[in-house]
């Protein structure tokens, strides 16, 4: 149980459903985005990209000649740029400006990559599969990003309650959390044989 | 806008990416780790230590291949370390030439110890006699016995190991050396790996010749490194990576091991794999000496093989270790691999000044030091056991000596 919450943390705060939730409410006050259900779909679609990165750990680690323990520590490592930019800018990404920045098909990108399924969330999956197990890192997944959809549904009501401030703020919160996360992560891989 | 942020963004990951694999996590190698190449590559390591033995039971010490010298230095300690060494590989290999040059060897140790108070230490160099020497000729001569099954030093054992007990404090620890001039134990000074060489001497010869009480301090000795060495000799990144440690573990895993001994032999196998892993990432290159520091040479790697194939028989003994077994097996599994792929093989020495120093030997900067083809062997042969899944790690059959 304690693992399945350990990796499930690790996957939470590489997620970062509240870095990503201004970007999802940006793009739900767009007339232009289309349906903004279809902001949704981005979800499943994340948790299958994660869900392959865990499932092809083994084979990655070994084509890459890398034991899970060592790679451990580049996963901490690439956590460090978005937990900066979460703690700097409270957003996982920059938030669109322009007509000309909303894509036809916002659901698949930027929102299920590279905004949730993100090459740090990515390299997590992989990572925290190897710690432990795929099924633990599968199932941490789509419990993240159920959980990431519940808080996009919520999100217009969350905003109301406690502004865009307070949503950045929990953002700013995301890029604490993923530093520690990233720190015991590292130095679990150096303690691993 | 979003396209060129995306291009940007790429760009900075492909970057980071190569930065990391360059710096943090390049290529884990674990050379040739077959049964065949290691079993090659141990008895090549036994044979370098009986062919390059002196005339007077001591073996070349140093040899520089660069400048085809040896240096005129010796060491006692190293001395019964590699007699240790060839009375293992006699009773693993079986081949009765290691156990000739053995006994070479310890006839040097025998006309240079000093008898006192009914104990007996090897000290060639007079003056202080230090724990070390004689821990590790006492380790000798229950390797003799297991491989000989020949009594014949019971008594030498016993004098040996009274010599280890005069030095052990109430504590557990040992002093460094007895100060003859001043007969008594030197009160201050302390090693930081006697401790583990005295500790197993004891505990083998507890196995040798049950019944006499050295069980007793054996146990001591491992209860003061498990809980106090390390914090005793101020050791900054504590555990110690202690091999001798590691061995008394296995040695004494049968006997019942505590939960602060299980929880430091657990550290130990948390230290040598980040050693191993760390080892297996240097190539050699300049690019990988500058980020990952030089190879390590033979005598430490040989060590940390030696340290992670001990703790494997205690994962495979005590079910509080059962988590690490594949792990660890892994780890030594490949640590002897990278030894083995670092020999010099015959055909690499062949147009050296004196191809019998250099073939089957490891070189560091230039240099090969007798511990190097000691530790070596040992890490190699027990990491066999562990590819084997062989738990035991006395021989099986000795090889019958004649009553002298």
């Amino acid at each position: 149980m304690i693992e399945f919450l350990r990796d499930l943390l690790g996957i939470v705060a590489t997620v970062a459903p509240f870095g990503a939730l201004p970007v999802f409410l940006a793009y739900q006050r767009r007339d232009d985005v289309g349906d903004a259900r279809l902001l949704y779909a981005a979800m499943p679609i994340a948790s299958a990209l994660l869900a392959i990165a865990a499932l092809l750990s083994d084979p990655f680690l070994d084509l890459i000649a890398v034991s899970g323990s060592t790679f451990q520590l580049a996963a901490a490592v690439f956590m460090v740029p978005l937990a900066a930019r979460l703690v700097i800018t409270g957003t996982s990404v920059p938030l669109p400006r322009h007509l000309d920045d909303i894509p036809s098909r916002a659901w698949l990108f930027p929102l299920a990559f590279p905004l949730l399924a993100s090459p740090t969330s990515i390299i997590a999956s992989i990572s925290y599969a190897a710690r432990y197990d795929e099924g633990r890192t599968i199932a941490a997944a789509a419990v993240v990003l159920a959980v990431t959809a519940a808080l996009v549904w919520l999100g217009p009501r969350l905003e109301a309650r406690v502004r865009a401030s307070g949503i950045s703020a929990l953002g700013h919160v995301s890029g604490i959390v993923l530093l520690a996360v990233a720190f015991e992560h590292a130095i679990d891989g150096i303690r691993s044989v | 806008m979003l396209f060129r942020s995306t291009i940007l963004s790429a760009a900075v990951w492909v970057v980071l990416i190569f930065a990391v694999r360059g710096t943090v996590v390049p290529p884990e190698s674990c050379g040739d780790s077959s049964a065949e190449a290691l079993g090659q590559a141990a008895q090549n390591a036994a044979s370098w230590m009986a062919r390059n033995q002196l005339d007077d039971g001591r073996y070349v010490y140093l040899y520089n291949r660069d400048t085809d010298t040896q240096p005129d230095s010796y060491n006692e300690v190293r001395h019964a370390g590699v007699t240790m060494s060839l009375y293992q590989a006699a009773g693993r290999i079986g081949d009765p030439a290691f156990i000739d040059a053995a006994d070479d060897a310890l006839v040097f140790m025998q006309d240079n110890m000093v008898r006192r108070h009914g104990w007996a230490a090897f000290d060639p160099n007079g003056g202080n006699a230090s724990l070390g020497a004689s821990a590790l000729m006492l380790i000798s001569l229950n390797e003799r016995r297991l491989a000989t099954m020949d009594p014949m030093y019971d008594d030498l054992m016993r004098e040996v190991a009274r010599f280890i007990v005069t030095l052990q404090r109430e504590d557990g620890g040992f002093s460094i050396a007895y100060l003859m001039d001043e007969d008594r134990p030197d009160p201050v000074g302390t090693s930081r790996y006697y401790p583990g060489e005295a500790t197993w001497a004891l505990a083998l010869t507890h196995e040798a010749l049950p019944g006499e009480g050295w069980d007793e301090y054996a146990r001591k000795g491992l209860h003061y490194i498990a809980t106090k060495r390390d914090d005793y000799e101020e050791v900054k990144f504590p555990p110690l990576a202690d091999q001798w440690a590691a061995y008394s573990l296995a040695e004494m895993v049968e006997w019942g091991l505590g939960d602060d001994e299980i929880e430091y032999a657990r550290t130990l196998v948390h230290r040598f794999g980040l050693l191993v892993r760390t080892e297996s990432q240097r190539e050699g290159s300049w690019y990988g000496n500058f980020f990952r520091g030089e190879q390590a040479r033979a005598s430490g790697v040989g060590t940390w093989a030696e340290a992670l194939a001990s703790l494997w028989r205690v994962s495979m003994h005590d079910n509080r270790m059962a988590d690490l077994r594949e792990p660890t097996r892994d780890r030594v599994v490949c640590v002897a691999g990278i030894l083995a792929a670092r020999q010099v093989t015959p055909e690499e020495a062949a147009d050296e000044p004196q191809p019998d120093l250099v073939a089957d030997a490891w070189f560091h900067e230039g240099e090969t030091r007798m511990d190097d083809q000691q530790h070596a062997f040992s890490g190699i042969r027990y990491a066999l056991d562990a590819l084997e899944n062989n738990p035991v790690r006395e021989p099986v059959i000795g090889i019958p000596r004649p009553l002298q």
